[in-house]
Protein backbone atom coordinates (compact mmCIF):
# COMPACT_ATOMS: atom_id res chain seq x y z
CA UNK A 1 0.00 0.00 0.00
CA UNK A 2 1.47 3.41 -0.63
CA UNK A 3 0.84 6.10 1.55
CA UNK A 4 1.04 9.36 0.02
CA UNK A 5 1.01 12.61 2.04
CA UNK A 6 0.51 15.70 0.69
CA UNK A 7 2.06 19.08 2.34
CA UNK A 8 -0.47 22.13 2.14
CA UNK A 9 1.59 24.97 1.82
CA UNK A 10 0.29 28.15 3.28
CA UNK A 11 0.36 31.35 1.12
CA UNK A 12 -0.90 34.84 0.68
CA UNK A 13 -4.22 34.47 -0.60
CA UNK A 14 -4.32 37.75 -2.53
CA UNK A 15 -2.34 40.92 -4.39
CA UNK A 16 -1.72 43.68 -1.80
CA UNK A 17 -0.73 46.85 -1.90
CA UNK A 18 3.29 47.48 -1.17
CA UNK A 19 2.60 50.20 1.82
CA UNK A 20 -0.18 46.82 3.48
CA UNK A 21 2.66 44.33 2.58
CA UNK A 22 5.49 46.50 4.50
CA UNK A 23 2.91 47.49 7.47
CA UNK A 24 1.81 43.37 7.91
CA UNK A 25 6.05 42.81 7.66
CA UNK A 26 5.99 44.91 10.41
CA UNK A 27 3.45 43.70 12.64
CA UNK A 28 4.85 39.89 12.06
CA UNK A 29 8.26 41.23 12.87
CA UNK A 30 7.02 42.49 16.21
CA UNK A 31 4.76 39.52 16.79
CA UNK A 32 8.08 37.21 16.16
CA UNK A 33 10.56 39.10 18.34
CA UNK A 34 10.10 42.69 19.97
CA UNK A 35 13.57 43.28 19.33
CA UNK A 36 13.92 43.51 15.61
CA UNK A 37 13.30 46.46 13.32
CA UNK A 38 12.25 46.95 9.72
CA UNK A 39 13.79 49.40 7.84
CA UNK A 40 13.64 50.25 4.37
CA UNK A 41 17.43 49.79 2.36
CA UNK A 42 18.55 52.47 1.08
CA UNK A 43 21.84 53.90 -0.24
CA UNK A 44 24.19 56.18 2.22
CA UNK A 45 22.46 58.89 2.33
CA UNK A 46 19.35 57.73 3.12
CA UNK A 47 17.78 57.62 -0.77
CA UNK A 48 16.04 55.03 -2.32
CA UNK A 49 18.60 53.21 -4.36
CA UNK A 50 17.97 52.72 -8.05
CA UNK A 51 16.05 53.62 -10.30
CA UNK A 52 13.13 54.19 -7.79
CA UNK A 53 10.48 51.20 -9.44
CA UNK A 54 11.46 48.99 -6.25
CA UNK A 55 11.68 49.75 -2.47
CA UNK A 56 13.83 47.27 -0.31
CA UNK A 57 12.98 46.43 2.62
CA UNK A 58 14.97 44.02 5.46
CA UNK A 59 14.86 43.06 8.99
CA UNK A 60 17.48 43.63 11.76
CA UNK A 61 18.08 42.23 14.88
CA UNK A 62 19.46 44.61 17.82
CA UNK A 63 22.68 44.73 16.96
CA UNK A 64 21.92 45.98 13.27
CA UNK A 65 22.68 42.49 11.10
CA UNK A 66 20.45 42.09 8.56
CA UNK A 67 18.28 38.72 9.18
CA UNK A 68 16.21 39.05 5.53
CA UNK A 69 15.53 41.54 2.99
CA UNK A 70 12.74 41.55 0.28
CA UNK A 71 11.50 43.93 -2.43
CA UNK A 72 8.10 45.58 -3.54
CA UNK A 73 7.42 47.12 -6.69
CA UNK A 74 7.07 51.15 -5.99
CA UNK A 75 3.37 52.10 -7.60
CA UNK A 76 0.98 53.00 -4.77
CA UNK A 77 -2.16 50.69 -6.20
CA UNK A 78 -2.07 46.48 -5.93
CA UNK A 79 0.67 44.52 -6.78
CA UNK A 80 0.03 41.59 -8.80
CA UNK A 81 -0.20 38.34 -6.72
CA UNK A 82 3.16 37.33 -7.63
CA UNK A 83 4.87 40.40 -6.31
CA UNK A 84 3.14 39.63 -3.31
CA UNK A 85 3.70 36.14 -2.69
CA UNK A 86 7.16 37.09 -3.56
CA UNK A 87 7.64 39.63 -0.79
CA UNK A 88 6.24 36.98 1.54
CA UNK A 89 8.81 34.66 0.07
CA UNK A 90 11.62 36.57 1.02
CA UNK A 91 10.57 37.04 4.58
CA UNK A 92 9.45 33.14 5.31
CA UNK A 93 12.61 31.85 6.57
CA UNK A 94 12.22 34.09 9.41
CA UNK A 95 8.42 34.79 9.66
CA UNK A 96 7.54 31.10 8.72
CA UNK A 97 5.18 30.11 6.22
CA UNK A 98 1.44 32.49 6.02
CA UNK A 99 2.92 35.34 7.66
CA UNK A 100 1.30 37.53 5.62
CA UNK A 101 -2.28 36.20 6.41
CA UNK A 102 -1.74 35.62 9.79
CA UNK B 1 28.88 38.01 -17.41
CA UNK B 2 26.15 36.38 -15.49
CA UNK B 3 23.01 35.80 -17.07
CA UNK B 4 19.58 35.64 -15.41
CA UNK B 5 16.66 33.84 -16.77
CA UNK B 6 13.62 35.87 -16.11
CA UNK B 7 9.84 34.38 -16.63
CA UNK B 8 7.13 36.51 -18.09
CA UNK B 9 3.76 35.84 -17.44
CA UNK B 10 0.14 37.47 -17.40
CA UNK B 11 -1.32 38.92 -14.41
CA UNK B 12 -4.09 41.47 -15.65
CA UNK B 13 -2.87 44.35 -15.58
CA UNK B 14 0.49 43.53 -14.90
CA UNK B 15 3.33 41.49 -17.00
CA UNK B 16 5.19 40.03 -13.84
CA UNK B 17 8.29 38.85 -14.36
CA UNK B 18 10.55 36.55 -11.83
CA UNK B 19 14.07 36.71 -12.01
CA UNK B 20 16.02 33.85 -11.17
CA UNK B 21 19.76 33.49 -10.96
CA UNK B 22 23.37 34.55 -9.28
CA UNK B 23 22.24 36.23 -5.87
CA UNK B 24 18.59 36.06 -5.95
CA UNK B 25 16.67 33.87 -3.56
CA UNK B 26 15.64 30.53 -4.72
CA UNK B 27 12.14 31.58 -5.07
CA UNK B 28 13.08 34.32 -7.32
CA UNK B 29 13.13 37.73 -7.45
CA UNK B 30 9.54 39.31 -8.57
CA UNK B 31 8.62 42.43 -10.69
CA UNK B 32 6.26 43.81 -12.70
CA UNK B 33 5.14 46.37 -15.38
CA UNK B 34 2.20 47.36 -17.43
CA UNK B 35 3.68 46.96 -20.58
CA UNK B 36 6.62 44.41 -22.19
CA UNK B 37 8.83 47.41 -23.08
CA UNK B 38 9.22 48.88 -19.38
CA UNK B 39 9.81 44.92 -18.38
CA UNK B 40 13.33 45.35 -19.04
CA UNK B 41 14.26 48.34 -17.37
CA UNK B 42 12.28 47.22 -14.91
CA UNK B 43 14.21 43.93 -14.15
CA UNK B 44 17.32 45.40 -14.61
CA UNK B 45 16.78 47.28 -11.57
CA UNK B 46 15.81 44.70 -9.40
CA UNK B 47 18.60 42.73 -9.78
CA UNK B 48 20.97 45.91 -9.50
CA UNK B 49 18.90 46.26 -5.95
CA UNK B 50 18.94 42.22 -5.08
CA UNK B 51 22.27 41.54 -5.70
CA UNK B 52 23.66 45.43 -4.51
CA UNK B 53 25.69 45.51 -8.04
CA UNK B 54 25.54 49.07 -7.62
CA UNK B 55 27.59 49.66 -4.40
CA UNK B 56 30.42 48.03 -6.44
CA UNK B 57 29.51 49.84 -9.92
CA UNK B 58 27.76 52.84 -10.92
CA UNK B 59 23.82 52.00 -11.39
CA UNK B 60 24.19 52.82 -15.32
CA UNK B 61 27.19 50.17 -15.41
CA UNK B 62 25.58 47.69 -13.06
CA UNK B 63 22.52 47.69 -14.72
CA UNK B 64 23.99 46.13 -17.98
CA UNK B 65 26.82 44.54 -15.84
CA UNK B 66 24.53 41.09 -16.78
CA UNK B 67 22.73 39.19 -19.60
CA UNK B 68 18.86 38.38 -19.42
CA UNK B 69 17.11 35.04 -21.16
CA UNK B 70 13.74 35.70 -21.54
CA UNK B 71 11.09 33.22 -21.32
CA UNK B 72 7.20 33.81 -22.07
CA UNK B 73 5.04 31.81 -20.17
CA UNK B 74 1.21 32.34 -21.46
CA UNK B 75 -1.42 30.68 -22.09
CA UNK B 76 -1.09 27.62 -23.74
CA UNK B 77 -3.20 28.89 -26.92
CA UNK B 78 -1.38 31.70 -27.18
CA UNK B 79 1.77 30.74 -26.55
CA UNK B 80 1.09 27.75 -29.23
CA UNK B 81 -0.19 30.82 -32.08
CA UNK B 82 2.99 33.16 -31.55
CA UNK B 83 5.21 30.05 -31.93
CA UNK B 84 3.73 29.54 -35.10
CA UNK B 85 3.68 33.01 -36.16
CA UNK B 86 7.28 33.45 -35.10
CA UNK B 87 8.05 30.05 -37.75
CA UNK B 88 6.24 32.26 -40.23
CA UNK B 89 8.27 35.30 -39.97
CA UNK B 90 11.38 33.44 -40.09
CA UNK B 91 10.00 31.71 -43.42
CA UNK B 92 9.19 34.65 -44.64
CA UNK B 93 12.55 36.62 -43.60
CA UNK B 94 14.64 33.64 -45.54
CA UNK B 95 12.19 33.76 -48.63
CA UNK B 96 12.74 37.69 -48.91
CA UNK B 97 16.52 37.35 -48.36
CA UNK B 98 16.38 34.57 -51.13
CA UNK B 99 13.97 37.10 -53.17
CA UNK B 100 16.57 39.92 -53.13
CA UNK B 101 19.67 37.82 -54.36
CA UNK B 102 17.61 36.39 -57.11
CA UNK B 103 15.95 39.52 -58.05
CA UNK B 104 20.10 40.77 -58.60
CA UNK B 105 21.14 37.91 -60.15
CA UNK B 106 18.79 38.00 -62.49
CA UNK B 107 18.41 41.46 -63.46
CA UNK B 108 22.69 41.17 -63.95
CA UNK B 109 22.45 38.24 -65.80
CA UNK B 110 20.18 39.54 -68.35
CA UNK B 111 22.30 43.04 -68.55
CA UNK B 112 25.33 40.85 -69.10
CA UNK B 113 24.20 37.97 -71.12
CA UNK B 114 21.31 39.14 -73.16
CA UNK B 115 22.46 42.70 -73.61
CA UNK B 116 18.69 43.56 -72.32
CA UNK B 117 18.14 46.74 -71.38
CA UNK B 118 17.08 48.44 -68.21
CA UNK B 119 13.21 48.79 -69.77
CA UNK B 120 13.40 45.14 -71.08
CA UNK B 121 14.78 43.45 -68.16
CA UNK B 122 11.81 45.62 -65.88
CA UNK B 123 9.19 43.90 -68.39
CA UNK B 124 10.90 40.45 -68.27
CA UNK B 125 11.01 40.71 -64.37
CA UNK B 126 7.69 42.13 -63.99
CA UNK B 127 9.66 45.33 -62.01
CA UNK B 128 9.84 48.92 -62.78
CA UNK B 129 12.90 50.22 -64.31
CA UNK B 130 14.10 52.45 -61.57
CA UNK B 131 13.84 49.35 -59.16
CA UNK B 132 16.25 47.12 -61.68
CA UNK B 133 17.99 50.07 -61.92
CA UNK B 134 19.35 49.72 -58.36
CA UNK B 135 19.25 46.30 -58.59
CA UNK B 136 21.73 46.73 -61.23
CA UNK B 137 23.77 49.84 -59.26
CA UNK B 138 23.77 47.06 -56.37
CA UNK B 139 25.47 44.52 -58.26
CA UNK B 140 28.24 46.50 -59.69
CA UNK B 141 28.97 47.91 -56.38
CA UNK B 142 28.63 44.22 -54.54
CA UNK B 143 31.08 43.27 -57.55
CA UNK B 144 33.29 46.20 -57.06
CA UNK B 145 33.99 45.64 -53.04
Amino acid sequence: MTVQVARLTVVVQGPKKASDAVTLLRRAVRKTDKTWMVRQVTDARGRTRGKGSHAMWAVFDADGNELARGSVTSHPGDMSWTVTRGFEADFEKLLGEGWMDR
Amino acid sequence: MSTYRVVVSRETPWWVAVAYGDGLPEHGAATESRTIAGLEDTVRDLIVLRTDADLSLPYRRAAHSFGIEWEYDLPAEAQAKLESFQQSKLVLTNARERYADQAQQTASTLASEARASVRDIARLMGLSYQRVQQLLSGAREGSHR
